[in-house]
Formats: structure tokens, sequence, C-alpha cells
């Protein structure tokens, strides 16, 4: 018995090794790609039209789409902050999603609007609209209160009503820098290929503080929890998704704050509902039908522009948000699982995909069993002290290098964080996640698989808590 | 069982990730350290320069400061006389001393230098400030990197700062080589399309002429969409009106801008060329036509209007409604016909409409209309739209409107409406 316990634990060790070795070596390769794309874009910037842009009559109108379920205390402050973007035309549309608090009472007293009659046109079979309200004085906001049915129903509720070629769907937490969308809309206007989706940087408001709909002054969070998410935040934008956009092979584009090109995503059927990760399956799914039908497309992630979202800062909450996101992942795996390994999709079936189902669906599982298997290892005398040490010294150093790249790409884009101070908690937390952050991930994330294993489809609800509340953003690692 | 062999990888692979994890740390420190003292210093620079330089402008003398601000060549100095000048050269009373000074400091010939880098960013980023000094010796060079070019990052540089400047020979340089910009894809129709409306009316002809030419429907659609966001000239006027028969739609569309505008309607061309486009089998030009033909206030379009309210396509619908809207009271007729008789969907379209473009308030100061036929018309429009459920204006106007007629009016047909659904 022991010979077979000896021979698995072996077995599992070298796996193991071999495993982290190519999830690093990609992240190294990731890491690098990123850091030559911010430099070239921080060279860029110099010559970057986007100002001309803001005053063009070219530039397409956008709608932003804010889905709002019991979001009585922050929607006002947000729709302020996407009424006052400097851009040329665009429409704020806010879904009121079956709000049970005083969501559509509050807005319909701060902007002073009125019930009016208009059609709506089902064209995504959405649930049905109750009613619609505006002021004449306020022409670009329409509100539409409707029954509860969810994010993804809600988004495609305010695509049917939207009147522009893009939209950009945005929480309701969350708050918009003046040159976000005009910044968010360039590469579509410079690209010769049609850019059907594109992303922006989100960044984390707590600590930060605001005056109205504009940012006074910019502060890192008091405690523990948001700390690590700041420093996650940074290393999953700044190199993780700008990584995977130049690869050309970008799978997530963060709910919080994207664009897409709306007749792309109606010729998708819209927002799929009955999946927790919305976002990441319209992505997979826009791929899926442009790759079928041969047509030419990108899907962008600029670090430029800036979104600003609150984070949960307890457990029980940023728990039920990771699990959330990854069971959201997993469904999405799961749905389109004929595009993996399929040469017909290209770099997203044969590269992307696999990369996402081997690395972050199953890494948690395998690094919780890893911690196991060596310990047993170490029990079974299979593995001497100096190598575990070394080991875990490894493991720990090499994570606390991607989160000091991601602070570095931080520094390198937006000095956002102005003191001395904040750069050096930044890199002491980017130090501590190793040891506390990230085991509890991996345990909420392998929860979540057994959560879809054993059936579960449905959203584990992140409700307010203190002034903080949740993003319904997803930093995918890494 | 691990030989000492794997240890010593592990132990030198932490050493490099702990080299690698200091050098990025103090890479951050060391940007910090710098650019604290670089934008300290830079901040007193710019503040002496734009002192200086107002102050000099102000009196007439620029050119007597030319040594007290000349610097090396990209020296903290020489960024804030950068900085302040392409600041102040904005201002169009200062423009001529500016750009005189640009080359008296040797910014000019610096980044005309750079012009010829082999570096992307360097490239491009000379570009931009040769083309932001607005220098007319400065065009022949960007026309040569224009012409030279394949790289759509620079040649959309290019682009913007040759229109920028807005010198004719840069404009030609443009027209000259779109169509193997397009041909061979290098740069976007949205690029060329806001670069071009830099232009000044001046160059409507030239515009023009390069349309002719070509006769390339990607290049006409482009040229037409800048004339419709330049002032109305009849010569682009006549060059739209004749390509509203192309075989392409989006030329067909483009031309239908040009011509639908207010300024438009008093040019050369008779609104009534619109009409036949109302029927085109291209919806976004139909579509084009109606939102034209409801700018222009074209009274003759009605009836066709009309039969857009029951297209296909929802947007040409919504466009016509919103056209008849504009026309006014005689779209009455139409409105009426519309909604008697058509299904529910197309009405509940016209309704919309109606409220959307505030129509309904027109509608109800037509119940104190002394012409009895606009007064009944108008009553029957609501009463209809009552009926649909698009009651909102009716309710606010009981609610806070001033005048006891209409409110007492709109009891009434509240009441029929009521008395009509019951049966009785």
């Amino acid at each position: 018995m022991k010979t077979i316990l000896i021979f698995f634990a072996l077995g599992f060790n070298y796996f193991v090794g071999f495993y982290y070795g190519a999830m690093n070596i990609f992240y190294t390769a990731l890491l690098a790609i990123a850091l030559g794309v911010i430099l070239r874009h921080v060279r860029r910037i110099k010559y970057e039209p986007f100002k001309e842009y803001g005053l063009s009559s070219q530039t397409p109108s956008i709608s932003v789409l804010i889905p709002a379920h019991n979001e009585e205390r922050v929607i006002v402050r947000t729709i302020r902050s996407a009424l006052a973007v400097d851009y040329p035309i665009f429409e704020v549309i806010v879904i009121n999603d079956g709000s049970v608090d005083g969501t559509l009472e509050a807005v319909v007293n701060a902007f002073g609007l009125k019930k009016i009659d208009l059609i709506y046109r089902n064209v995504l079979r959405t649930r049905p609209v109750k009613a619609f309200y505006s002021n004449p004085e306020i022409p670009n906001l329409v509100v539409i209160d409707k029954e509860r049915s969810g994010k993804a129903d809600s988004l495609n509720c305010g695509i049917t009503v939207s009147r522009s070629p893009y939209f950009c769907s945005v929480d309701a937490d969350s708050l918009l820098e003046q040159d976000s969308l005009i910044k968010l809309i360039t590469p579509i206007m410079e690209s010769n290929v049609p850019v059907i989706a594109c992303g922006g940087v989100v960044r984390i408001a707590n600590g930060v503080t605001f005056q109205g709909t504009s940012l006074q002054e910019i502060d890192l969070p008091r405690k523990a929890l948001p700390m690590f998410q700041v420093v996650e935040y940074a290393r999953t934008f700044l190199f993780g998704r700008m990584g995977w956009d130049a690869l050309n092979s970008l799978l997530i584009l963060s709910g919080a704050f994207s664009l897409f090109l709306k007749s792309a995503v109606l010729n998708v059927g819209g927002y799929r509902g009955g999946t927790t990760s919305e976002d990441m399956e319209i992505v997979v799914r826009l791929h899926k039908h442009y790759l079928e039908r041969k047509k030419p497309y990108k899907i962008k992630f600029i670090s430029d522009p800036i979104c600003w979202t609150e984070v949960p800062d307890n457990l029980t909450m940023l728990g039920r948000q990771r699990r959330r996101w990854h069971l959201g992942l997993l469904q999405t795996l799961s749905q389109h699982r004929s595009m993996i390994f399929n040469a017909e999709y290209g770099r997203i079936g044969l590269f992307a995909l696999p990369y996402y189902l081997f690395f972050e669906t199953f890494g948690p599982v395998i690094e919780l069993m890893g911690y196991v298997t060596v310990a047993c290892s170490f029990l079974l005398g299979l593995l001497s002290t100096d190598f575990l040490i070394l080991f875990l010294v490894l493991s720990v150093f090499y994570g606390t290098f991607l989160s000091t790249v991601g602070v570095f790409l931080t520094e390198l884009t937006y000095r956002r964080y102005p003191k001395w101070s904040h750069l050096m908690r930044m890199v002491w937390y980017a130090l501590l996640e190793n040891f506390y952050y990230r085991q509890i991930n991996s345990f909420w994330r392998t929860e979540a698989l057994f959560q879809f294993l054993a059936g579960r489809t449905g959203w584990e609800h992140v409700v307010e808590k203190g002034s903080n509340f949740p993003a319904e953003v997803s930093p995918h690692e890494p | 069982m691990i030989t000492d062999f794997y240890k010593q990888i592990l132990a030198a692979l932490i050493v490099c990730i702990i080299i690698l994890i200091l050098a990025f740390f103090l890479a951050a420190v060391t940007r910090r350290v710098l650019n604290a003292r670089k934008y300290a210093e830079l901040d007193r620079y710019r503040k002496w320069c734009r002192l200086k330089i107002t102050t000099a402008l102000q009196s007439g003398s620029s050119l007597s400061i030319v040594e007290d601000l000349r610097a090396q060549p990209l020296s903290l100095q020489w960024h804030a006389v950068e900085e302040i000048l392409f600041d102040l050269i904005e201002q169009r009373k200062y423009r001529k001393e500016v750009r005189q000074l640009f080359y008296r400091l040797g910014y000019r010939a610096y980044y005309e230098k750079k012009l010829k880098s082999s570096r992307v960013t360097t490239k491009a980023a000379a570009v931009d400030k040769v083309g932001k000094m607005l220098s007319e010796f400065s065009t022949g060079k960007l026309i040569e990197v224009l012409n030279s070019e394949n790289n759509p990052e620079i040649l959309t540089v290019t682009i913007r700062a040759l229109c920028r400047n807005n010198y004719r020979e840069g404009l030609k340089a443009i027209l000259e080589r779109l169509p193997d910009l397009y041909g061979k894809n290098l740069i976007s129709q949205k690029t060329i399309e806001t670069s071009l409306v830099h232009c000044s009316a001046d160059a409507i002809p030239l515009l023009v002429a390069y349309g002719r030419k070509y006769g390339n429907p990607k290049i006409t659609a482009s040229l037409l969409e800048v004339l419709s966001r330049l002032p109305a000239n009849p010569m682009a006027l006549y060059y739209a009106g004749a390509n509203l028969g192309a075989y392409d739609a989006e030329v067909r569309a483009r031309a239908i801008k040009v011509l639908g505008r207010r300024e438009a309607s008093e040019g050369v061309l008779h609104p009534a060329l619109l009409l036949p486009l109302l029927e085109d089998r291209v919806w976004f030009v139909r579509l084009q036509a109606a939102n034209a033909l409801g700018t222009l206030r074209y009274e003759r379009a009605v009836d066709k209007l009309g039969a857009l309210l029951l297209d296909q396509n929802w947007q040409v619908r919504n466009a016509a409604a919103r056209a008849l809207t504009h026309i006014g009271d005689a779209s009455l007729d139409v409105f009426l016909n519309i909604l008697k008789y058509t299904d529910r969907y197309a009405k509940g379209s016209i309704c919309e409409e109606l409220e959307r473009t505030n129509f309904t308030q027109k509608l109800i100061e037509n119940l104190t209309s002394s012409d009895k036929r606009t007064h009944e018309k108008s009553r029957e429009i609501l009463r209809i739209m009552h009926s649909l459920n698009f009651s909102t204006p009716i309710y606010d106007y009981l609610n806070s409107g001033k005048n006891n007629g209409i409110k007492h009016e709109m009891a009434s047909l509240i009441l029929e409406t009521a008395v009509h659904s019951a049966g009785v």
C-alpha cells in the first residue's frame, strides 16, 4: 500500500512540477509581451488623436448601458458620472432590473424624470418592460423599469432600446473617467479591420475620494482584502489582458466597462442568460460567430480608459464573487466545449480556450492538491526539507514577481497612486498575497468547480457591505 | 531522491526571480525619483517660458527672446518651450510669430530630421509635431512621408498633420494617394473622413475634382461625407446630385446627406430630386432620404413619407415619422390615415415618434386652432394615441396645463375612448 502511495505521490509531484513550470513559462511570455506593448503604448500616447475624435461628428454615438438591481445608494452618482463624460454623441440607458429598494425612485427624483410611452421592440426576447422614463431637458438619459431577470437580460433590454451603433456596459457601482469613452472608441476609429468589442482598465475605487462625479483624491484602501485586489487587478488588467490582446486572443472583457458593436452582439442573439459570467460568454460567442463565418474582426483591450469600481471588503462577499466568476468560466467553457482544440477556431480554439481549461479551470484544484501532496511527500520522506523549502520559496517569489511587474506596469501607464507609501504598500501586498489571498482564492475556485460538477447554475448574490459593494468584473488569472 | 542538481536549479531560479523583483522594484522607484525631479524642474521652466514668451508676443518683440529660449534638443528647457509654443500656436493672433519661433529655435529642423527615423513611434511623433507647427515649408516633407510610407500608424498621423495644416498641396497629395491607401487597406475610412473635415470650404473644388476623377465608390463616399460636413456650396451640391443615382448604396446615402441640410435648401438643387430615393431598395438610403426631406421640410414628400411609415425596417419607419413631424400640420392627414387603418405595430411606431419629437405638444396646441380641420384632425390623432396607451402627454397637460379649453377637450376625448372601448 505504501509503495502505491509513494508511486502516486512521486508521479503527482512530477506532474505538479511540469504543470507549474508550463504555466509560469506562459505567464512570463505574456508578461514580456505586455511590457513591450505598454512601453510602446506610452510612447504612442503623445500623438494619439483621441482629443480630435472628441470633437468630430464622425465619431460614432455610444449608448452607455447601466443595469441596476437594488443600487439605490450609488446609482445616481453612477449616472451623473456617465452623463459627464466627454464624448460627442452618447445616450445613457439605465435598466432598473426589478429593484425592490428605492433605486427607481432615487433616479426619477434626482433627474426629474417623467414616464414616457415608448414601443419596446423585443428583438432579443427579454422579460417585459414595465415603463420608460425620461426628461426632455436631459434628452440623452432613458430609464427602463423592468421585471427582475438578471444582468444579461437587462443588458439585452438596454441594447434593444439603444439607438447607437455601439454600446458600453457599465456597472451600477462604477464611475467613468471623463475621457474614458473617447479613448475606448479610438481603436475602433483607427482600425482597418472591424473592432467588434473593446475593453478598458477597471481600477478599484475603495479608498478613492470623489467630489461629485470627478476624482478628488486617489488613495489605497485601508483594509487588507481590497488591497490584495488592487494588486490583483493591476496584474490582471495590465499584463494579463494586454498580453492576450497582443496575441489577439482575448476571451474576457470586464462587464463593468466594455464597448461592443451593437450589430455584432445582435447577430449572436445578445447576452445569454443562465450563465454567471455573461461578459466572458458573449466574447467567446462573438469569436465563434466571426471565426465560423471567416469574417475579419478584432476584439481589443486598451490600457488607457479607466473605470473605477468598488470591490468587496469582506471574505463572505469576496468568496461569493469569486465562486460566481469561476462558475461563469466553467459554464462558458462547457457551453463552448466544441471550440476547444478545434482548428476551425484558430488561435482561440487551439490556444486561448485550452489555456483557460488547463490553467484557469483546473489550476486552483491542482494548486490545492499540490499543497497536500507536497506535504504528504514530505511526511513520507519523499521530499527533503531543502527541496520543500526551495520549492515553496520559488513559488512565493514567482507570485511576488508577477504582481511586482503588475505594480510596475501601473507606474508606467498611469501613476495613479502618487505617494511613496502607495508604492511600498503595493509591493508589500504583492509579497503577502502569496501567503493567504492566493490560497483562499484557489479554495473558492475549487469550491466553484465542485458546485459546477454538482449542477449548480445560479448566482450567489454579492450584497453591499459598509461603504463597499461588489464589482461585476472578472479578472481571471493571471 | 531529489538530487542536488535539481536543488541547484531551484536555487538558481529563486536567485534569478529575486533579482528580477528587485530590478522591477528599483525601476519603479528610480522612475518615480527621476520623474519627480524632472517634472518639478519642468514646471519651473514652463512658468518662466510662458511669462517670457507671452510678454514678448504681446509686445511684438518675439524674435528678441530667441537667444534666451534656445536650448539643447530634448533638454528640459527645450520641452518646456515646445509645450508653451504648441499651446500658443492654437491662438490665431500669435500663430505667425510662434511659427517663426519654432523655426528660429531649431524645432522645425530637429523634427524634420526625425522624419527619416526608422522607428515607427519616433517618426510618427515627429510627423505629429511638424504638423502641429503649422508651417507651410514643412508640407513638402510631410508629403514625402505620405508618399513613401506604408505603415498605417505613420500614415494616419501624417494625414492628420497635413489636414491640420490645411495647405492645398497637402490635401492634393492625400487625394492623390487615396486610391492606393484604400486599395491596400492601409488606413480606415473613418480616419480619412475625420481628418479631411479639418479642411476649409476652399478645399471643396479640389475634393469634388478628385471625386470626379476617380469614380471609386469608396473614395466618392468618403468625399461626400466630408462635403456634408463643410458649408453648402453649389459645386458640392451638383456633385452630390450627380451621385444620387450611383450604383453603390453608400454613395447614394452620403449624397443625400450633402443635399439634405437646411442650408442646402436654398441651393441649386430641388428637394424633389430626393423623392425617388424614398423608394430605394436599400434601407439606409430610404432612411437618409426621409431624414433629408424632413430637415428640408418638403411638403410634397408627405405622401411618400407616409408610405414609409409602413416600411419593413423600423429605423426607416421612425425616420419617416420624424420627418413628417418636422413638416408639421401638412402631415396631419397622413398620420391620421395610418393611425386609423394600419396594424397596431405601425401605429405604435408613429405614436412613439410623435411623443419623442414633441409633436404631441403641437397637436395639443392645435386644439385651440381656429382652423376647424386642423383642430379636428389633431384631436382625432390624440384620441387614437390615447386609445393606444400613448397618453402621458395628455395626462401631463391635464395635470399641469394652463388652458382650460384644451383640458376640457382632453377630458372629453378620454371619456370618448372609455365609452368606445366599453362598447357602449
